[in-house]
């Protein structure tokens, strides 16, 4: 079974479409880098992709599980990494986190686990507003893999943050990875795609323009062998967009 | 589909998580405390008048004797005020609350003439029925004072309870609950669904088990809990003015699915808390201040059919209902249809927002 499985999705908003017709697999224990620049459609396809937004047309399988049809018995199977650090500020980092697993029935020693498998053991107890940026970003990813979910959605985890915490979430997600977790992440860091991903797939303006392998996009459409996962990117996007320009 | 003890659990671990974190934040704990201290204050300075020590006595004179008297001052300063009723019944309906209705007998005159203690029958309202044996000291000796002669005011089960068209403080007692109940659900409850959505907890809320509705169940649990705190303590203070519990528990859970409804309703369309005031007002507005109109008794008929509709109206009623003897069960039943119905038509706007803003939008 594939972890993830994406036909034709199409979601439109007020007559504009964010996200033109895509499709897709992700293998389990896969990650899955999906890579393109603000408002390309990354965040509208992991919100179809986690049940949060109906599609227009098309289907799309998670974990086995039809993302409109089967919502319900889908949310055990994923975790989800927001773009936004959306976590209870006035609670503690450990209250966080026995509020979802009250929510998912798992034993409250699972959170210990969790915030032990994340380095935030020592400042559990702390509120979250006292927390620096990078340590919001590791509380997000323990509460997404509180419930050990089969598919991790980890939307622009490094957004924002100093690169030596980049670094550190950089360092989890591939753990993660070596335990079999399949992840899809978005990102419009190239390098970290590169660095994190099995395969990419380029969005552009709700399109899929290259799905692949790193370095097998890069030998395809590499000018050269220094050519990087941005410079195929820009190549790529660019080739479309003038395309469509000639076209008019 | 969730079954029912998974809608009811987790609706309780969203209720338990937002009460706790009220109570962390410094603006929901300081509209508690002030919801708490102006309940205490309308109470003492609206219902009770503790400072107040005149009484307003209702005299029904059977035989038309000869006393006549306006008003005495006693010794301790307390002013006796009389005025006349032209029988029992009109007696009872002209009292209200720190009242004493006063029966003269027939042979009054004579019985003024004579040198043995004095005994009238007193009658006291509904409210006051728990201190019989203080009333009839207290107006013994005040008449003791006023007629210059031993008098004994016997009042033992002449309790009087209100009607339900009659005027009086039962009636301001109703209508002022909306106001407790609003305030308390309006200023809390929007900000649970709002802080969710502004600060994006609620998308994360909405991956996990938790479905639209039991995210909405447990909001509303959780107001109904900071309601139960000011309207259980209104209850509490006003519970002399009930006469049937069911109802006015009734009312008051009308009263707050109405106001942790709109709650919700407003934490659920609006985006930020600028905009809140403004709304909360114009609720308060719109809501809660039709039941003070609606039970007065000179309303032209064309507005208190308008008013009728209002939920609050008729919750209104409901409670005074509770607080008045003679009530048809065709009042009772066609108020909660209004109330009930309209409850139910804004927690349905409630769950269809929720379920727009969550996947269609």
């Amino acid at each position: 079974m594939n972890a993830i499985e994406v036909h034709e999705l199409t979601r439109d908003y007020n007559g504009l479409r964010a996200v033109d017709g895509i499709s897709f697999i992700v293998n389990p224990g896969e990650i899955f880098g999906f890579l393109g620049p603000n408002g390309a459609g990354k965040t509208t396809t992991i919100r179809m992709l986690t049940g949060q937004l109906l599609p227009t047309s098309g289907s799309a399988k998670v974990a086995g599980y039809d993302v409109v049809s089967e919502r319900r018995q889908l949310k055990p199977r994923i975790g989800v990494v927001f773009d936004s650090q959306n976590l209870y500020e006035r609670m503690s980092a450990r209250d966080n986190l026995i509020f979802y697993a009250r929510l998912y029935r798992i034993k409250k020693s699972r959170v210990d686990e969790t915030l032990a498998q994340i380095g935030l053991t020592k400042r559990a107890g702390d509120k979250v507003q006292s927390y620096s940026n990078g340590m919001k970003q590791r509380l997000l990813i323990a509460r997404a893999l509180l419930h050990k979910p089969d598919v991790l959605f980890l939307d622009e985890p490094t957004r924002g943050l100093d690169p030596h915490i980049a670094r550190d979430i950089r360092g989890i997600i591939a753990e993660l990875a070596r335990d079999g977790t399949t992840v899809f992440l978005t990102t419009h860091y190239m390098e970290e795609a590169d660095q994190l991903s099995q395969r990419v797939a380029f969005l552009d303006q709700g399109h899929i323009v290259a799905l692949d392998t790193p370095s097998r996009l890069k030998e395809e459409y590499g000018k050269d062998e220094k050519a990087t996962l941005e410079d195929i990117f820009i190549q790529l996007t660019g080739t479309h967009l003038n395309r469509g320009s000639e076209e008019l | 589909m969730n079954t029912l003890n998974d809608t009811l659990y987790n609706a309780w671990v969203i209720a338990t998580k937002d009460i706790l974190d009220a109570l962390r934040h410094k603006n929901s704990r300081t509209n508690i405390i002030m919801l708490v201290g102006m309940t205490f204050f309308f109470y003492w300075i609206g219902t009770l008048r503790p400072f107040d020590k005149d009484v307003s006595v209702v005299v029904y004179d059977e035989g038309k004797t000869s006393l006549t008297i306006e008003s005495a001052t006693l010794a301790d300063g307390a002013v006796y005020s009389f005025r006349e009723a032209s029988s029992l019944s009109e007696m009872e309906r002209k009292m209200s609350h720190q009242n004493l209705g006063l029966v003269l007998p027939s042979d009054f005159d004579q019985a003024l003439n004579s040198t043995d203690t004095l005994t009238l029958s007193g009658y006291i309202f509904w409210i006051d029925r728990m201190k019989v044996s203080e009333l009839e000291a207290k107006y013994s000796q005040a008449f003791t004072e006023i007629l210059g002669r031993p008098v004994q005011i016997v009042i033992n089960k002449n309790v009087v309870i209100p009607q339900a068209d009659w005027d009086g403080m039962q009636n301001t007692v109703a209508a002022q609950m909306v106001y407790f109940v609003f305030f308390s659900a309006l200023f809390l409850i929007p900000h649970l669904m709002m802080e969710e959505k502004q600060t994006r907890t609620l998308d994360a809320l909405l991956t996990s088990p938790a479905s639209t509705g039991q995210v909405v169940l447990g909001k509303a649990l959780a107001g109904f809990f900071y309601v139960l705190i000011i309207g259980g303590l209104y209850l509490a203070l006003n519970w002399a003015y009930i006469v049937h519990w069911g109802l006015a528990l009734a009312a008051f859970l009308g009263y707050a699915l109405l106001a942790i409804g709109l709650g919700l309703l407003l934490g659920s369309f609006l985006k930020s808390v600028k905009q809140l005031g403004l709304w909360i007002a114009m609720m308060i507005l719109i809501l809660a201040i039709p039941p003070f109109f609606y039970m007065e008794a000179n309303l032209k008929a064309g507005i208190r059919t308008v008013l009728t509709w209002f939920p609050t109206s008729t919750l209104a009623s409901l409670f005074r209902f509770s607080c008045s003897t003679g009530v048809t069960s065709a009042q009772v039943l066609s108020n909660m249809a209004i109330a009930f119905v309209s409850i139910a038509i804004v927690f349905w706007l409630v769950i269809w927002r929720m379920q727009r803003s969550d996947r269609d939008i």
